[in-house]
C-alpha cells in the first residue's frame, strides 16, 4: 500500500515540478536562442574587411550554440548572461570579455555563498603564467583560463566507471530529482578521476612551450627535448603512471597545483634544483633515489637552452641566482656536448664495421661467383 | 662441388622463397635501424612524427586542439551546408558587412541558396521557391529537424514551359572552369569572367523585412513549415528590430 | 639441400656446453633487440596495441630485464668457463688474436680480389670469427654495465643516465646490425652453408666445410688421426702454438729488419699454395 502511495506522491511531484521547471528554463535563457540556436550564425573577425581578400583577419567566430550539448556540459546549469554580462543590444557591441572570477547564481553549498572560481583566478594572477607572477616584459601574450580550458560534456559512462548503475538508484532513494543525481553523480566523478590523459596534457603545454617564437618574446626556452626522456617513450605507449609536465611543474601530492605553477628559478618551485630531489621522490615514482639523482642540469633540454647561454635574464633575478643560473646553463651546454660527442663515436664505428663488413661479404660472393666460373671451364 | 649437384624441385623454390622473404624483412629492419640512429631522431609524442619542423609539429598540436569554449568549432566545421560555389570565393561566412546583420545573415545562408536573395528578379518568367536535398537534389515533402538544419537547401527554381532548372547552379560549370584556370588569367580576363558570373546578381538584395511580414517574398506554408511556425516566421518582427538600431548597412557586395 | 653425403666424414666444431651458451644468448639477445627497439618503435606500431599500449609498455620493460639478465648470467657463465673447464679453457686461447691472423686477412683478401689462387689455410678461428666473438665481449660489458645503471637509476645522477643510456642505445645499434649484416650472413646466406649452418644444433662440420673454412686445423687433425704428428697431439687450444707464434713473428720481423729473410712465416706458408 505504502509502495503506491509513494509512486503517487512522487509523480505528483514530478507532475507538480515539471511546468515549473520549463518556465525557469524558459525565463533564464532570456532570448539568446532566437538567433544562436541556428547552425550557420557566425561570422569573421569583428573588423569589416572582406576575409577573402585579407586572409590575415580569417579567424572565425562560431556564434552557435547547441542546447542539447550546452545542457550536458559543466556550465549547463548556468545561463548565457551569468558569464556573458552586458549583454542587452543588438549587435553585442561593447560587451566585456566574460570574467571568470564573476559570482555565479549557483550557490556554493560549502559556504551557502555564490560560487566564484575567484579564488583560482586570483591565484593564476600570482602564478608564472599570470599577469602579476609572470616576470615577462610582454604581458599581452600570456595564457587566460580559455587557453587551457573548456566547457566540456561529461560524457561518463557511469556503468563502465563504477560497475553498475544501480549507485545511482541508491542516491534516487533520498534525492529525487533523478537528472540532479545524475548530474551530481557525474560532477563528483569526473573530479575524482584524472581529467586528461598524459598525451593530452603534453599537448596542451605544447601548444605554446613548443613554440620558439612566442617562449623568446616572453624571454624564454622553448621545449623540444621532452620528446628524447623516457617519460615521453612511456607516455607514447599510454602508460599514465608516469610523469608529464604537470606530476613535476606542478604535483597535487607536493601542494602545488597548475594554477599556481611556478618558475623553475622560484625557490619554492618543485622544479627548482634544490627541491627537484623531493620532486623526483614523490610517491609512485623514484621513491628510492638518492641525492645526486636530482642534482644535474636540466631533464628535458632543449636547443634554445643552449642558445640562450649568456644571455642575460630579466630584471628581477638576484646576482647569486643568475649566477647560479649561468652555471646550470653552462653545465647543460657541456652535458650535450658529451652526448653529442657519444653518439658522433657510435656513429663513426658503426658506419666502419659495417661498410667493413658489407664490403668483406661482397667481396666473398665475388670470389665465390669466380671460382665457380673456372669450375665451369674446367668441366668442359 | 655440392652446388652443381643441387637439384631444383618445389621444396627448394618453397625455402629459397622462404628465405628471400627473411632476407627482405632483415635488410628493412638493418636499414629502419640505421635510419633510426642516424636520421630520425625520437617520436614525439604531441603528433606522433618526428624531427626537424618543430614549428610545423606546433601547427598541427594547435590545429588538433579546439579553440571554441563550448567546443562548437566540433559540431559547426563548415558555416554553410548548400555545396554552392560561391563559397570557393566568398568564404562560409560570407557576409562580413554590416556588424548588426551579417552573422544573422551567415546563419540564413545555412539553409538557404544564395541566389535567392542575391539574384535580380526575372521578367516574364515564373521562380518557385523548394526544399531541396543537399545530397540527392529531391525536392522534400516533409521537413525533419529543426532550427534550418534540415539536410535541404531553399533554391529559387525557374518554370519554363514545363521545365523546372535550378538558378543557383545555372552558373556552375563556368565557375568551375573559372577556379581551375584562374591562377592563369591576367586581371583583364579575371574582371570579365567575374562579370560573367555576377551578371545575374543584384545590387539591391532580398531584406530581413522583405520575408518576415504577411504576404512576403516566400510563401511558407508553400515551403512546408506547419502553420504555427509559418505564423511565427511571418510576424517576427526581426525587420523591425533590426530598423530599431539608428544605422543600417546593406551589403554592399558588388560596389566598385 | 647441403652436401651430407654417404661418406662425408664430420668433426666436432661445438661441445654442448657451448652449444647450450650459444642457444640461450641468441634467445636473450633476439628478445633484448625485440624490447629494446620498441622504445623506438614507430608511432603506427604503437598505435596499433590501441588500449593495450600501457600493458605492453610494462612487459616490455620485464621482459627485457629479464632477458637482460639472463644474457648477463651466461656471459658471468662464460667467464668461469674459459677460466676453469678444459674445453673453455682451449676455445679461449684459440680464439686470443695472434700474428697469422693479420697475415689470414692479407692473404685473404688477396685471394678474394683474385691475386691468389687459393684461400689461405686458416685455423680454428679465423679472424672475422675471432672479431665477432671479440665483439661480444667488448659489447656485452658495455651494455651491461649501462644496463645495470639504468635499472639501479636512483643511485645514479640524471648526467650519467643520459650518458649510460646514449651509450646503450648506440652498443645496441652496432650489435644489432653486426649481427644481421655479419653473422646472419655468415650462417645463413653464405653460399657454402645455405640456408642454414646446422653446427649450432649438432655441433658437427662437414670434412669439406673443415677443408674450406680451416685448413690448417683440418690438416693438423686429419695427422693426429693418422698418427703422423710429429708431437704429442693436440687438436687445438695449445698455448704452445699461441707463444710460438708471436715468437715466429718478432723474430721473422727482427730477421726482416737486418735484411735476411725469415725462417717460418710467410714463405712457408706460400709455399703450401703453391
Amino acid at each position: 500500500m505504502s509502495v503506491y502511495l509513494t509512486m503517487i506522491l512522487r509523480t505528483a511531484t514530478l507532475l507538480f515540478l515539471l511546468p515549473f521547471s520549463i518556465s525557469i528554463m524558459a525565463e533564464v535563457e532570456g532570448n539568446c536562442e532566437l538567433c544562436h540556436k541556428f547552425p550557420g550564425i557566425g561570422r569573421y573577425t569583428q573588423t569589416e574587411s572582406d576575409p577573402a581578400k585579407d586572409p590575415a583577419h580569417r579567424e572565425k567566430f562560431i556564434l552557435y550554440i547547441d542546447d542539447e550539448l550546452y545542457d550536458a556540459s559543466y556550465h549547463g546549469k548556468i545561463h548565457c548572461k551569468g558569464c556573458h554580462i552586458g549583454v542587452d543590444k543588438i549587435p553585442h557591441t561593447d560587451v566585456p570579455k566574460v570574467d571568470c572570477a564573476t559570482d555565479c547564481h549557483i550557490r556554493d553549498p560549502s559556504v551557502d555563498k555564490a560560487f566564484s572560481h575567484k579564488k583560482i583566478v586570483d591565484d593564476f594572477r600570482k602564478s608564472v603564467h599570470g599577469v602579476d607572477g609572470s616576470r615577462s616584459e610582454d604581458k599581452s601574450g600570456l595564457p587566460v583560463c580559455k587557453d587551457c580550458h573548456t566547457n566540456k560534456t561529461y560524457h561518463i559512462d557511469i556503468e563502465a566507471r563504477v560497475g553498475t548503475e544501480d549507485f545511482l538508484k541508491v542516491c534516487n532513494e533520498c534525492h529525487q530529482s533523478e537528472a540532479w543525481t545524475k548530474r551530481f553523480f557525474e560532477h563528483m566523478l569526473y573530479r575524482s578521476l584524472k581529467r586528461r590523459t598524459s598525451r593530452e596534457v603534453i599537448k596542451l603545454c605544447s601548444r605554446c612551450h613548443m613554440d620558439a617564437e612566442l617562449m623568446a618574446k616572453h624571454n624564454l626556452d622553448y621545449v623540444a627535448g621532452f620528446k628524447e626522456t623516457f617519460h615521453a617513450k612511456a607516455i607514447s605507449y599510454g602508460d599514465e603512471d608516469v610523469a608529464n609536465c604537470l606530476n613535476c611543474h606542478a604535483p597535487y601530492q607536493l601542494g602545488f597545483s597548475p594554477h599556481r605553477i611556478k618558475s623553475a628559478r622560484d625557490e619554492s618551485s618543485p622544479t627548482h634544483s634544490e627541491n627537484k630531489i623531493e620532486t623526483c621522490r614523490q610517491a609512485g615514482c623514484h621513491m628510492k633515489a638518492q641525492l645526486k639523482f636530482g642534482a644535474g642540469s636540466r631533464v628535458h633540454p632543449s636547443p634554445g637552452k643552449i642558445q640562450l647561454v649568456g644571455r642575460t635574464t630579466t630584471t628581477k633575478t638576484t646576482t647569486a641566482s643568475r649566477e647560479a643560473e649561468k652555471k646550470l646553463l653552462a653545465d647543460t651546454l657541456f652535458e650535450a656536448k658529451v652526448i653529442g660527442w657519444i653518439i658522433l663515436f657510435y656513429k663513426v664505428l658503426i658506419a666502419c664495421v659495417i661498410s667493413g663488413f658489407i664490403l668483406h661479404r661482397s667481396l666473398d660472393i665475388y670470389a665465390a661467383r669466380r671460382e665457380k666460373r673456372i669450375m665451369r671451364s674446367l668441366m668442359k | 662441388m655440392h652446388n652443381s649437384a643441387k637439384k631444383h624441385t618445389l621444396k627448394t623454390l618453397a625455402l629459397d622463397i622462404f628465405m628471400g622473404l627473411n632476407f627482405v624483412f632483415l635488410l628493412m629492419v638493418a636499414v629502419w635501424i640505421v635510419w633510426v640512429y642516424y636520421f630520425r631522431g625520437p617520436i614525439d609524442i604531441v603528433t606522433g612524427k618526428t624531427r626537424d619542423s618543430d614549428q610545423e609539429l606546433l601547427m598541427q598540436a594547435r590545429s588538433e586542439y579546439t579553440k571554441h569554449f563550448h567546443g562548437m568549432d566540433l559540431v559547426v566545421i563548415k558555416g554553410i551546408q548548400t555545396g554552392s560555389l560561391c563559397v570557393d570565393c566568398h568564404g562560409d561566412y560570407s557576409h562580413y558587412k554590416g556588424q548588426k546583420v551579417r552573422a544573422l545573415f551567415n546563419a540564413h545562408s545555412w539553409f538557404i541558396a544564395c541566389e535567392v536573395c542575391h539574384i535580380k528578379p526575372e521578367q516574364g518568367s515564373v521562380v518557385v521557391y523548394r526544399w531541396l536535398d543537399n545530397k540527392t537534389g529531391h525536392e522534400l515533402t516533409t521537413l525533419t529537424g529543426e532550427n534550418g538544419d534540415y539536410g535541404a537547401t531553399i533554391v529559387p527554381l525557374k518554370i519554363d514551359n514545363g521545365k523546372t532548372s535550378r538558378l543557383d547552379r545555372s552558373e556552375d560549370d563556368f565557375i568551375r572552369e573559372y577556379l581551375q584556370t584562374r591562377d592563369k588569367l591576367n586581371d583583364e580576363q579575371k574582371k570579365a569572367a567575374e562579370e560573367r558570373m555576377h551578371e545575374t546578381m543584384t545590387k539591391d538584395p532580398v531584406f530581413c523585412d522583405q520575408c518576415h511580414k504577411e504576404n512576403g517574398f516566400f510563401n511558407f506554408t508553400d515551403l512546408l513549415y506547419t502553420p504555427q511556425t509559418a505564423k511565427y516566421l511571418e510576424t517576427l518582427d526581426m525587420g523591425a528590430m533590426a530598423k530599431t538600431y539608428k544605422e543600417f548597412h546593406f551589403p554592399t557586395l558588388f560596389d566598385k | 639441400m647441403n652436401s651430407h653425403a654417404e661418406n662425408t666424414r664430420y668433426f666436432v666444431r661445438l661441445t654442448p656446453s657451448q652449444r647450450l651458451q650459444h642457444i640461450i644468448l641468441v634467445v636473450s639477445t633476439s628478445l633484448l633487440i625485440i624490447t629494446g627497439y620498441m622504445v623506438q618503435a614507430e608511432a603506427f606500431v604503437i598505435q596499433s596495441f590501441g588500449n593495450y599500449g600501457d600493458t605492453v609498455f610494462w612487459l616490455r620493460g620485464w621482459i627485457h630485464r629479464i632477458a637482460g639478465a639472463t644474457a648477463t648470467a651466461i656471459c658471468v657463465y662464460h667467464i668461469f668457463y674459459v677460466l676453469v673447464s678444459k674445453e673453455g679453457q682451449s676455445w679461449f686461447i684459440d680464439m686470443i688474436p695472434r700474428p697469422r691472423d693479420l697475415l689470414d686477412v692479407w692473404q685473404n683478401i688477396s685471394y678474394m680480389l683474385g691475386f691468389r689462387e687459393r684461400r689461405p689455410k686458416m685455423d680454428r678461428f679465423f679472424y672475422l670469427e675471432k672479431l665477432e666473438y671479440w665483439s661480444v665481449w667488448f659489447g656485452m660489458t658495455i651494455v651491461i654495465v649501462t644496463g645495470i645503471m639504468l635499472w639501479t637509476e636512483f643511485y645514479w645522477p640524471e648526467f650519467f643516465l643520459r650518458i649510460a643510456s646514449a651509450f646503450h642505445l648506440g652498443e645496441a645499434t652496432l650489435a644489432t646490425l653486426a649481427i644481421i649484416v655479419g653473422h646472419v650472413y655468415a650462417v645463413h646466406y653464405n653460399a657454402h652453408v645455405y640456408p642454414m649452418n646446422t653446427t649450432f644444433i649438432d655441433g658437427m662440420i662437414s670434412e669439406h666445410l673443415m677443408k674450406e673454412e680451416h685448413g690448417m686445423q683440418y690438416e693438423r687433425e686429419l695427422a693426429i688421426m693418422n698418427g703422423t704428428a710429429e708431437q704429442a697431439p693436440t687438436p687445438h687450444g695449445e698455448l704452445a702454438r699461441l707463444i710460438d707464434d708471436y715468437r715466429n713473428c718478432i723474430t721473422y720481423l727482427l730477421a726482416r729488419m737486418k735484411g735476411k729473410p725469415g725462417p717460418d712465416t710467410e714463405e712457408t706458408r706460400v709455399d703450401d699454395d703453391a
